[in-house]
């Protein structure tokens, strides 16, 4: 009877320490086999997107910038080690060349240009968002990292308005050849 | 329920109920926790639970002999196993990636294809979570033109739970920025490239540059990273090991 007893209480321990061992083992591993959570998220649209992006990015409606050019040359900006440093650049093309292009970035009208300008501002690391204005509207989003330079054009066709990335050595060239915009804000009374 | 005023219940015997239901116990949790205990010293209150150390089995009158206690025991002078600067992971998108749907900063949820070895140890699993973050998006453009989409890699998912950076070249040596690998991807003419150490960029003419789920790359860790073999499982032999970093 005493055996009967000592092994009852024995499988009973036995039972309960295994089940113990296996709920352990399944939280231990849970991260392993865990798929990735953003791949349920709902993804958005591409209107959304744009939506969103036109919140992040584009200025208020009604700022007006006054624009001026510099015609002689412009000593250029050293690059800060710390941040990033933006050419915002207009071509030659004469297509809407009587048209104003804004540029914004992160909400806020920060600069203007005519054809064949350009002008620079700094940003710090992390994600931003650009939207130029002429005859409609281009958006860009970028990851921008400290030290680096980049070059966005502007670019006004007849379907619309782009802003693009272009590479360094374009970029650079249209920075020799094109003059420094100038800008301030302009008050409607 | 023990009647204490039982007659019939000898003191004797009572004590040898509780004698070996105390032995129960800890036979089962010797068993469960892989612990070998030495029932030869004194009362089995004075005994302690051993830390695991396999060397010192030999000494043990209970020794575990399934094959669960060997797995991870290594020789004294083993170096420790450490997952090396530029195993390659073979990745692919959890989800379908469009430029025109995307801001720059925003996650893209990667999953790992095989498994990486480090000898017998399972270092990232099979469908071990991996993430990218979008350094560039621009949407398609007027006259036809297309979007951009810039990703950096970031990190995966070690079968610990730990997360380690990965880059998109295998080696970063000369630190130039030259695209390192181009790669066409049948699907709707698309190609990405190693634009530099971190950064793959797709590219997708006349429209908005698209990865389509399932699209696998391949990303190689970006640093050495020892790793502790008892939080790791063991790989039976399998053709995997393949992935193993040489």
């Amino acid at each position: 009877m005493k055996f009967v007893q000592t092994m009852c209480i024995a499988l009973l321990i036995v039972q309960t320490a295994a089940q113990f061992a296996c709920a352990q083992e399944s939280t231990a591993t849970s991260p392993q086999t865990s798929s990735a959570p953003a791949a349920d998220e709902k993804q958005r649209s591409a209107r959304e997107t744009r939506k969103r992006l036109e919140q992040l990015a584009c200025g208020p409606e009604g700022v007006h910038l006054a624009h001026h050019t510099e015609k002689n040359s412009q000593p250029l900006p050293e690059q800060p080690p710390d941040k990033g440093l933006i050419y915002v650049i207009r071509n030659g093309s004469m297509l809407g060349a009587a048209i104003q292009a804004r540029f914004a970035m992160d909400g806020k009208w920060v600069g203007v240009n005519r054809v064949s300008n350009y002008f620079y501002l700094e940003a710090s690391p992390g994600p931003h968002y650009f939207c130029t204005d002429a005859n409609g509207r281009g958006l860009l989003s970028l990851v921008i990292e400290k030290g680096a330079t980049y070059y966005l054009q502007q670019k006004l066709t007849m379907g619309g308005t782009d802003l693009d990335l272009i590479d360094a050595e374009k970029g650079k060239e249209y920075v020799a050849k094109y003059h420094r915009s100038t800008f301030e804000e302009k008050h409607k009374n | 329920m023990i009647d204490f005023a039982d007659p019939t219940l000898s003191p004797q015997a009572f004590g040898g109920l509780l004698h070996t239901a105390t032995v129960s116990v800890l036979l089962a949790f010797g068993l469960v926790l892989n612990v070998p205990l030495n029932t030869s010293q004194g009362s089995p209150a004075s005994q302690k639970l051993l830390p695991f150390q396999p060397e010192e089995t030999s000494d043990s009158v209970l020794q575990d002999s399934s094959p669960q206690s060997d797995l991870h025991a290594s020789p004294p002078n083993t170096p420790k196993p450490a997952l090396t600067d530029g195993t390659p992971v073979h990745l692919k998108f959890a989800r379908a990636v469009v430029s025109s749907q995307v801001i720059a900063g925003e996650k893209v949820p990667l999953e790992v294809v095989d498994p990486v070895l480090v000898g017998n140890l399972v270092a990232i699993s099979p469908r071990a979570f991996a993430q990218a973050t979008v350094t560039v998006a621009q949407a398609k453009r007027s006259m036809g033109r297309g979007g951009n989409l810039e990703l950096k890699i970031e990190s995966v998912r070690l079968a610990d739970g730990e997360l380690v950076p990965l880059r998109a070249v295998k080696d970063v040596k000369g630190g130039d920025n030259q695209p390192a690998l181009l790669t066409s991807l049948g699907t709707a003419g698309m190609m990405y490239w190693a634009a530099s150490p971190l950064v793959f960029l797709f590219y997708v003419k006349g429209k908005s540059a698209t990865i389509p789920a399932g699209t696998e790359i391949t990303a190689y860790i970006a640093g050495e990273f020892p790793l502790d073999p008892s939080k790791f499982h063991t790989a039976d032999a399998s053709p995997q090991e393949k992935n193993a970093p040489k």
